[in-house]
């Protein structure tokens, strides 16, 4: 049989990291990536900066009460895509199976490699040389014989690591793993099996299959798969996205009864998700409304449309239809729209008149203003009551 | 209660009355199967709270009662039990109902009997005759089309609809998703009379439980403003479901597209077309989910591709004629809507490139299916131009 062997490249504190390189005066100092307002989160924690304690999700304002000399950037997605595409450039050059998980970091299928590339250790060794050659950044490699363990290995000697789980070391590696770091474990599920004295994979195993089967059902099965360090989940080049969303977080919460304020930013979200699924030539059938209230509650609402659309417009009636129908009682802090169901490049003609193909069209030629001219060549008058632009 | 009854006279109306009840959700009343024992037999009836079942069996009844069981575990019993007479009887206290069958003896705890509700009554009032088969043959020819979600409202629903043509009273029985279109149309005095002005909306979800208790034999179909009830031809089981109260669709005007004198027509083997395009779809990936249909006089090309698949191409002999060069149509629901016809040969009406095309075929004179077809999207949607 075969022995698979997959890798993974994270790319060390990604953001802060290009924000270093880019500006010599803060290399060697404790930055983030993140915003200023009273809500905003760290995006990226430089290595120094994580000495203080500071974290990516962190709120901004915990981390620089943490590190008051934190110096805080504003983040350039552009930029970071830039360095992104030339990090993936060099890892085609190993695989021709590479899938992008973020924009930081990738998956490679090596299996067979190791004739033609030599050892796992060859192969990180090479992807970290060349990487830096052409980025100047660094990254962390791991190689594991399966998906997710490649994942936990290149996290684990990080910066500038290079750790390879082999096959034979698998079963000692997996028996000391906690429960945490194994993929669909969450904290309450952890917690749970806590209770039964099970902290690590190996103590999974110390079971019979069917003794999770018997608890957990078809979840049971994957776990006891799992803690074997067994990975069914491939390397999936090119996969196409399930959802377009954007939603913003309020600087205050907002009170319940102010829905047009509420439905201005629905329609700049409507405008954001419409324009990405155009520009993937894509349009979704469902259309969901996140709210999350000032307790932290969330709700969602999701409804599902006899076609798929990506008109702006149809989003934005669909996601204020659903709000009214929430009727909000409570002050909300935060608000978003997402498109779900969807499809690609070619879709099926709607039987009954379809009111949104005009409005798709005059989105069209909107969007191609935009690409000419710039974001703000072209609005929606309703959205120019604020400039804030809704986040991501 | 204390009723003796055969086993096999009531198995197959125990799985129907199984059938209908939720297994795993629902108040624990709608997971109950209520036995009545009462001076003509047993009666043994169902409900999920829309769907209601109830039927009626030789017994004897030494003391008529009522009492509701776990109906899963219920039929799960009667099932494995060998044929022969069973006694049901309740408790002294009425607790459980204990089931007996030579030296085998079980016993079921019983649900409060105030639960009970009375199942609606089948209205005698201008019942009429139909044949359980061709209802069977309606819905499974149409019911494909109708879109599987409920909060679709109307096109989640099967339209049956009295029209008057002429002379003739004739239904049209549709069903669509939003892209497909299904009619099966025939005439029958009887059910166009019974039928409201407006038509009849069944819920897909209902039709499918509709299905699993129709036989081949005569039934007896009857509705009042809110129900459309379905008994057996010895009128010993009914089976009622809720009517919906939408607009539908006026699918008329889609309809009327196809008797237009610019339309072209594609005439081909049904059976070759299905084969090419089961072949054709293997080139079909996520963002490639259509076959190309491209139009010459005596033949029908066929062409998909997938970026990780490649590309197949295939000709099929067939006979074209009108204006139009080309047509893409998703492959798999192509496929789908071809099984349901039983012509050697399928007629392609095609109103344009993105408008809809009608299916039909000598076989299935009375059968009609729409498609509409793929918008294909180009890379570059507007140039600029130098001023």
């Amino acid at each position: 049989m075969v022995q698979i062997l997959i890798a993974h490249i994270d790319m060390d504190a990604f953001f802060a990291s290009v924000e270093q390189m880019d500006h010599p005066e803060i290399r060697g100092k404790p930055v983030v990536v993140g915003g200023h307002g009273p809500r905003s989160v760290v995006a990226a924690a430089s290595y120094e900066a994580r000495v203080f304690g500071v974290r990516s999700a962190m709120p901004m304002v915990t981390a620089l009460r943490q590190c008051p000399q934190l110096i805080v950037m504003p983040g350039r997605m552009s930029r970071y895509k830039e360095i992104s595409r030339a990090v993936m450039g060099v890892l085609d050059r190993f695989s021709p199976l590479v899938e992008q998980a973020s924009v930081d970091e990738a998956y490679l299928d090596l299996t067979g490699s190791e004739r033609l590339l030599g050892s796992a250790w060859d192969i990180g060794a090479a992807i970290k040389t060349q990487v830096r050659q052409a980025t100047g950044l660094t990254c962390s490699f791991g190689a594991a014989p399966a998906k997710f363990l490649a994942k936990i290995a290149s996290d684990m000697n990080k910066p500038d690591g290079l750790t390879v789980i082999a096959p034979d070391q698998v079963a000692a590696f997996m028996a000391a793993l906690p429960l945490g770091k194994i993929p669909g474990v969450g904290a309450k599920t952890a917690e749970a099996l806590a209770r039964l004295n099970v902290r690590t994979a190996g103590d999974v195993l110390r079971r019979p299959e069917s003794f999770w089967i018997e608890r957990l059902g078809e979840r049971g099965r994957d776990l006891y798969e799992t803690a074997q360090g067994l990975d069914r989940s491939q390397v999936t080049p090119h996969s196409l996205p399930k959802s377009m969303s954007a939603e913003h977080t309020f600087d205050t919460d907002v009170p319940p009864r102010r829905l047009d304020e509420l439905k201005i930013w629905l329609l700049r979200q409507a405008e954001r998700v419409g324009r990405d699924l155009r520009r993937h030539s894509a349009s979704g059938r469902t259309v969901t409304l996140k709210v999350r209230y000032a307790d932290f509650s969330l709700i969602t609402r999701s409804r599902s449309l006899p076609g798929p659309t990506a008109s702006t417009r149809r989003i934005h009636e669909v996601a204020c239809d659903l709000l009214d129908r929430l009727d909000p009682q409570k002050p909300i802090r935060l608000i978003g729209l997402g498109v779900s169901s969807l499809t690609f490049a070619q879709r099926q003609l709607s039987l009954l008149p379809d009111p949104t193909e005009r409005s798709e069209d005059m989105d069209r030629a909107a969007d191609a203003v935009r690409k000419r001219f710039g974001d703000k060549a072209i609005v929606r008058a309703a959205t120019l009551r604020e400039a804030e632009e809704p986040k991501r | 209660m204390f009723l003796k009854v055969n086993r096999d006279e009531i198995i197959e109306g125990l799985q129907k009355s199984a059938n209908i009840i939720p297994v795993k959700t629902g108040a624990a009343f709608l997971r109950t199967i209520w036995l009545k024992a009462e001076a003509q037999g047993l009666k043994i009836m169902s409900t999920d709270s829309n769907l209601e079942f109830c039927g009626a069996y030789p017994a004897l009844i030494e003391e008529e009662g009522l009492a509701g069981i776990q109906g899963r575990s219920f039929y799960d019993l009667i099932r494995r039990l060998p044929s022969g007479e069973i006694l049901i009887k309740s408790d002294t206290d009425g607790q459980n109902v204990l089931i007996e069958q030579g030296s085998r003896k079980y016993k079921l705890p019983v649900n409060d009997p105030t639960w009970f509700q009375n199942f609606s009554e089948f209205p005698e009032n201008g019942a009429v005759f139909w044949s359980g088969d061709f209802l069977h043959e309606i819905i499974d020819r149409v019911a494909f089309c109708v879109s599987d979600e409920d909060s679709l409202e109307a096109i989640a629903c099967l339209n049956l609809a009295p029209v008057a043509k002429g002379e003739d009273k004739v239904v049209e029985v549709c069903g669509m998703n939003g892209h497909q279109f299904a009619m099966f149309t025939f005439t029958n005095d009887d059910v166009y009379g019974l039928l409201p002005a407006n038509g009849a909306l069944i819920q897909k979800k209902y039709l499918l439980e509709l299905k699993k208790w129709l036989t081949s034999d005569e039934i007896e179909l009857s509705l009042n403003e809110k129900r459309l009830f379905f008994r057996t031809g010895d009128k010993k089981e009914t089976f009622s479901l809720p009517l919906s109260y939408y607009q539908y669709p006026n699918y008329h005007n889609f309809i009327d597209k196809l008797k237009s004198s610019e339309v072209s027509i594609l005439q081909t083997a049904r059976a070759e077309l299905m084969d090419s395009l089961e072949r054709i779809s293997i080139f079909n990936d996520e963002s490639n989910r259509c076959a190309h249909f491209m139009f010459h006089p005596t033949e029908l090309g066929l062409y998909s591709q997938g970026q990780e698949r490649g590309t197949g191409n295939e000709s099929v002999e067939a006979s074209f004629n009108g204006t139009l060069e080309k047509i893409a149509f998703p492959t798999r629901v192509m496929v789908e809507v071809l099984s349901h016809f039983n012509s050697k040969k399928v007629r392609f009406t095609l109103t344009g490139s993105e408008a809809p095309c009608g299916l039909g075929g000598d076989e299935d004179p009375h059968y009609l299916v729409i498609v509409m077809p793929m918008k294909i999207q180009e890379e570059t949607y507007y140039s600029e131009e130098e001023a």
